[in-house]
């Protein structure tokens, strides 16, 4: 006698560090169908930033999600920036590079760490743990945050780069990059690791590109989609670095891709260190903005961010618009679930990265 | 792999006037990597569908719905190898409805359950337009985005009929 | 004559209760379980615990105080009485094999000539009480972890029981002190046998759902698996039990494979802790290596590797002997 069972996956799990609400229906440990609910911390951010000024936005922007907090604030600083049709100096842009790398560099980490959770594997999650925090300490030397740096500002960045922290954030790269090879060799080596994630969560190309997924997900089956080399922006299109892909298109492959991009980072943030130039950091930038609207694109840590910004000419934006990257692969996320053990429903949905704060914006007032 | 995507944006442009000429759409180039495109309710489907026949069409990004006067403006962001391609549509706020194109692109389900949820747009033929970001008591006809809905209005409509349970 | 008598019995409660009886072996467990969790926190790179009491050796006994302090809540729709009785039968069935395994010298408190199988069948009836726990809870979750349980027991039972009864056939006796006063005349069991000795550790990981084969309390994946209703003073049995059986598995490799409390010549509690230790040891350092498996992959695992080779060990011992 086959019976249905139905299984809701959160709001309150402990696999989730955000709520969401999966409702499986699950029939003899294989998962038939899935429906997803979002709006669980949802903030009213787009409905918040038409009430304040563009530059008081970039401190709501910021505070989306707190992990890709950089990059969100980039992509909205660079639309307002377009408006203005100024040109940011390339000190400014150089140190953008940098910051995002290292936020790349500490979300990959802390993914690696709650994916390790989700398989059952603590002691990777202890380890991956210690080594963020090596670099979440090199963020704190320079910006002063662990997380919601503060860096932005419209027309460049409010800090700079002091010369003297370059040899430690030289040598901490070091260390990181070490670790990282170690991780992968771990990763290659471990039959266990191999046994809860090879052909688990597989996304086919043809499906991944017409349910628009994006980021490393996509880019571990085989489509080389990056933000950073199509659109060019802050310093990309003066450093040069590999877009890393893996064509395995199951969980196995997304744990490789993110690993193999953390050495690329640092390769990146070694590079602008080394050809860093001598500019101002900040231009000065009138308070209003002329009519216009842009889309803004940039490359968080989990996929494409995207960010459209209209303007009517006054102080206050008329319109704010943020996709963020976990809503993009929400749909690809279900497609994978369906005909899923139950026992590999957590690394499914840890595979994908999973950043729920930035998913949901918008408005729940009382 | 650094794929070298040098096709300047012009040329998109001209693909792209050629193709939609049948189709009474205005295309015009803002700056590099940006191309904007005005069409019709009456044909926005069938501009959508072809440009995703187009070769190099990587991926749909998302739907954005912004409120102009009385219309709402669905820009819908579709990004090429070459450019990231916005096709803008003029809706009547009391509108039919707009159909849907998740027959096009099964990945815009959610888009359109979040500007029906924020918006109050309607979306014919939608596979399932369940609330996606509102909660379960949220109070019928209250769009949270509209520049009618201020945050004293929403408040206040959801107090009024706190004791219907 | 009479008084013979009454020192003897006085002397006999006060070993039942105290030394190496109920308050002896409760606080022994306790000290093993610091024991694993301090080894399992080097292996990770961390502290473990370190507050309560010099190096935070009191920390178990400050989680069942805790727990006891706790609200105690029955859910509705489960079936009182088993539900309450569960946990109480769970310890008990917990700590009444300790009392059959020598601690301070060759021959235990309880000992007779098929104790072994008293042990074995005690042992068993664990996960069987547990399944119950988790069906009376009536609990989406506990129900699967309930299954889970029962399934993981269809993969390491057999081998498990293989595994223990192999001295047996090397020793010819049933009886737990007499396999350790063997040992102390030859050479201890697990160089004679060691396949044995490896299946026994993999299968009473299993009987004690630790990692690698936790999958019935998958914290990640089911919120807590079967005891996930259980709160307060149940709750405080189910971990004292879990305490308990940690000795026991440890205690019962000590004592079959191991030799016991006897080294050479000479049988003394001490040498019994220090086996112990490095019984944890194994333990924990199995704990931190490794990742979960899933239920289905540890059922073929275990009919396919398991199985096979305890029956080996059980056809060389024949030969052999």
């Amino acid at each position: 006698m086959k019976t249905e069972i139905r299984i809701p996956f959160g709001p309150q799990h402990p696999d989730l560090e955000e709520p969401i609400n999966f409702m499986f229906e699950v029939e003899e440990e294989y998962v038939k169908k899935v429906s997803v609910r979002l709006g669980y911390i949802h903030r009213g951010i787009e409905k918040l930033a038409e009430e304040r000024s563009f530059l008081k936005n970039i401190y709501l922007v910021e505070r989306i999600c707190g992990i890709c907090s950089f990059a969100h604030s980039t992509c909205y600083v660079q639309a307002v920036e377009e408006l203005l049709e100024i040109e940011v100096p390339r000190r400014a842009r150089f140190i953008r590079t940098i910051i995002a790398e290292m936020e790349r560099i500490q979300n990959h980490y802390l993914w690696l760490a709650f994916t390790a959770k989700a398989m059952g594997f603590d002691t990777l999650f202890m380890y991956s743990m210690r080594d963020r925090d090596h670099i979440l300490k090199i963020l704190e030397l320079i910006t002063g945050k662990r997380v919601n740096y503060g860096l932005n500002t419209i027309g460049g960045v409010r800090r700079d780069l002091p010369e003297e922290l370059q040899p430690e954030i030289f040598s901490k790269l070091i260390y990181l990059k070490k670790r990282a090879k170690k991780y992968k060799e771990l990763c290659e080596s471990d039959p266990l690791i191999q046994k809860r994630t090879k052909n688990i969560g597989i996304l086919k190309p043809k499906d991944a590109r017409k349910l628009s997924a994006v980021g490393p997900t996509i880019r571990a089956s085989g489509i080389d989609d990056d933000v950073r080399s199509i659109e060019k922006y802050a310093a990309y299109d003066e450093i040069s670095f590999n877009v890393i892909t893996y064509k395995g298109c199951d969980v196995f492959s997304r744990i490789l891709v993110r690993i193999d991009e953390i050495p690329e980072s640092a390769k990146i943030i070694e590079n602008a260190l080394h050809n860093m130039p001598d500019t101002p950091t900040q231009v000065k930038t009138p308070k209003e903005i002329p009519k216009g609207e842009t889309v803004s694109k940039v490359e968080a840590p989990r996929g494409e961010n995207l960010h459209f910004l209209k303007s009517n000419g006054t102080e206050k934006p008329e319109r704010l618009k943020i996709r963020a990257p976990t809503l993009a692969n929400l749909t690809a996320l279900c497609k994978m679930l369906e005909g899923a053990n139950i026992a590999d429903i957590p690394v499914i949905i840890a595979g994908i990265d999973p950043c729920i704060a930035c998913a949901e914006r918008m408005i729940f007032l009382k | 792999m650094l794929k070298k995507r040098a096709v300047p944006v012009e040329g998109l442009a001209n693909r792209i006037n050629e193709l939609l000429k049948s189709l009474a759409c205005q295309v015009y180039v803002q700056r590099n990597r940006r191309i904007w495109i005005n069409a019709s309710l009456k044909h926005f489907k069938d501009v959508l569908s072809k440009l995703i026949g187009e070769e190099n069409f990587l991926y749909f990004s998302t739907i954005t719905a912004v409120e102009v006067q009385s219309e709402y403006e669905l820009i819908y962001h579709l990004t090429f190898a070459e450019a990231l391609i916005s096709v803008k549509v003029k809706v009547d706020q009391n509108n039919a409805g707009l159909p849907t194109i998740t027959d096009l692109i099964p990945g815009a389900t959610l888009y359109e359950r979040e500007i029906h949820d924020m918006f109050g747009i309607k979306i014919n033929n939608h596979p399932d337009l369940s609330p996606l970001l509102l909660p379960d008591d949220w109070k019928k006809n209250v769009y949270p985005l509209r520049k009618w809905w201020t945050k004293t209005r929403i408040a206040k409509a959801m107090e009024s009929h706190e004791d219907r349970d | 004559m009479e008084l013979k008598i009454l020192l003897e019995s006085v002397i006999a409660l006060l070993e039942l209760f105290l030394f190496p009886g109920f308050l002896f072996l409760i606080f022994f467990s306790f000290f093993i379980e610091w024991l694993d969790r301090k080894m399992v926190a080097k292996f990770q790179n961390r502290y473990g615990p370190l507050h309560v009491g010099p190096k935070g050796i009191l920390q178990p006994f400050a989680d069942i105080l805790k727990l006891l302090s706790k609200e105690d809540i029955t859910p509705e729709s489960a079936n009182e009485i088993p539900f309450k009785l569960t946990p109480l039968l769970l310890f008990s069935f917990a700590l009444t094999p300790l009392f059959c395994i020598p601690i301070i010298s060759n021959s235990a408190l309880i000992t007779f000539p098929t104790d072994l199988v008293i042990v074995i069948f005690l042992m068993s009836c664990i996960p069987v009480l547990s399944f119950i726990a988790a069906w009376v809870s009536t609990n989406r979750f506990s129900t699967i972890g309930g299954t889970r349980l029962a399934l993981q027991m269809f993969g390491y039972e057999i081998p498990l029981v293989l595994a223990l009864v192999s001295p047996t056939i090397t020793t010819q006796t049933f009886s737990i002190s007499k396999i350790v006063e063997w040992q102390m005349g030859n050479l201890w069991l697990f160089l004679i046998q060691p396949i044995g000795f490896a299946i026994a550790i993999i299968c009473l990981l299993a009987h004690l759902q630790r990692l690698p084969f936790d999958m019935p309390e998958a914290e990640t994946e089911l919120v807590g698996g079967w005891l996930v209703e259980f709160s307060g003073k149940k709750l405080a049995l189910i971990k004292l039990t879990k305490s308990l059986e940690l000795t026991l598995a440890a205690s019962l490799i000590t004592s079959l494979y191991l030799g016991g409390p006897s080294f050479l010549v000479i049988s003394h509690p001490v040498i019994y802790f220090l086996k112990i230790i490095v019984c944890v040891f194994i333990f924990a350092n199995l704990k931190a290596l490794f990742a979960r498996f899933r239920i289905d992959q540890f059922l073929v695992g275990a009919w396919k590797y398991l199985i096979p080779l305890a029956i080996l060990q059980i056809a060389m011992t024949q030969i052999l002997s």
